[in-house]
């Protein structure tokens, strides 16, 4: 799957492609999610690090919340509007605001005191370097 | 609906004959292999302004374009790849891609004052009420 989406001459469809594969199935139509979970996570991995990504767009940085217990991952907060409900008529609503709170179990286990999380243009990029106990190594045949 | 957008219209190859050419084509070919998609938007009436809210996370400022024409305002934003070279994924819940979106304009808009404010992966583009267009009492002579 890295060698698929590493093609450098068709970057966006590659990784567009092994996003969908890795849920199995081709359900994203013309939403980038169409789920209904708030907000949406995805894991990716590399040599010795996991990075998960949510798309947390207009969240004030200071009402994210992410706490790690051993393998569980939690990401919680709140989403406020922009406007002032009470104030504006209400034409079309398609977002979705208000509290969230979500829990993933992280496939490997992780150094918990080298976590990263950075929150950039509306997505949460948080990089967690996998415990020395869950990196592969390599065995030699005495 | 997955659709590519191909917005270059200098591909009649009879016209492709210099380099030059051959090369202003290239530039303004605007083709590339992916989906596109369409941010989620809120739609609000204020007393003075409609005000439109749409996601685009992952889509830097310098990244949108907001152009009007004629009576069609269309919305652009382009995330970047950078980030996930390397990396396999191993769960996904949502897709990465450009974002696209096309409103139309009712004459009530003021074209000239319409603001734009992108933070956060939120663009919220304020289109103030033409005032001609408001509620006016009528005197009676």
């Amino acid at each position: 799957m890295v060698g698929e989406f590493a093609r450098s001459w068709e970057p966006l469809l590659s990784l567009q492609n092994a996003l969908e594969k890795a849920m199995n199935q081709d359900f994203f139509g013309f939403a980038t999610t169409d789920r209904g979970v708030f907000p949406p996570i995805s894991v990716f991995k590399d040599q010795d690090h996991l990075l998960l990504t949510a798309e947390l767009p207009g969240v004030d940085k200071n009402q994210i919340n992410i706490e790690i217990k051993n393998d569980l991952f939690r990401l919680y907060g709140e989403r406020q509007p922009e406007v002032d409900f009470k104030e504006v008529s209400v034409h079309r609503r398609e977002r979705t605001l208000g509290r969230f709170d979500r829990t993933l179990k992280l496939p490997f286990s992780i150094d918990t005191d080298q976590v990263v999380a950075r929150y950039e243009n509306g997505v949460l990029k948080v990089t967690l370097p996998l415990a020395e106990s869950a990196k592969t190594k390599k065995v030699k045949i005495s | 609906m997955s659709y590519e957008q191909d917005r270059s219209n200098l591909r009649d190859s009879s016209s492709v004959s210099t380099n030059t050419a051959k090369k202003e084509a290239l530039a303004a070919d605007t083709t590339y292999a992916g989906k596109t998609f369409s941010p989620l938007a809120d739609i609000f009436e204020t007393k003075n302004a409609l005000v439109i809210t749409l996601d685009m996370p992952g889509v830097q400022k310098e990244n949108v374009s907001v152009k009007l024409e004629n009576d069609l305002l269309e919305i652009e934003g382009r995330v970047n790849l950078s980030g996930f070279e390397s990396k396999k994924p191993i769960y996904s819940e949502y897709n990465v891609g450009h974002y696209h979106r096309r409103f139309s304009l009712s004459n009530k808009i003021n074209r000239e004052l319409i603001e734009a404010k992108m933070l956060d992966g939120v663009l919220t583009l304020t289109l103030p009420k033409a005032a001609e267009f408001g509620p006016k009492k009528i005197p009676i002579s």
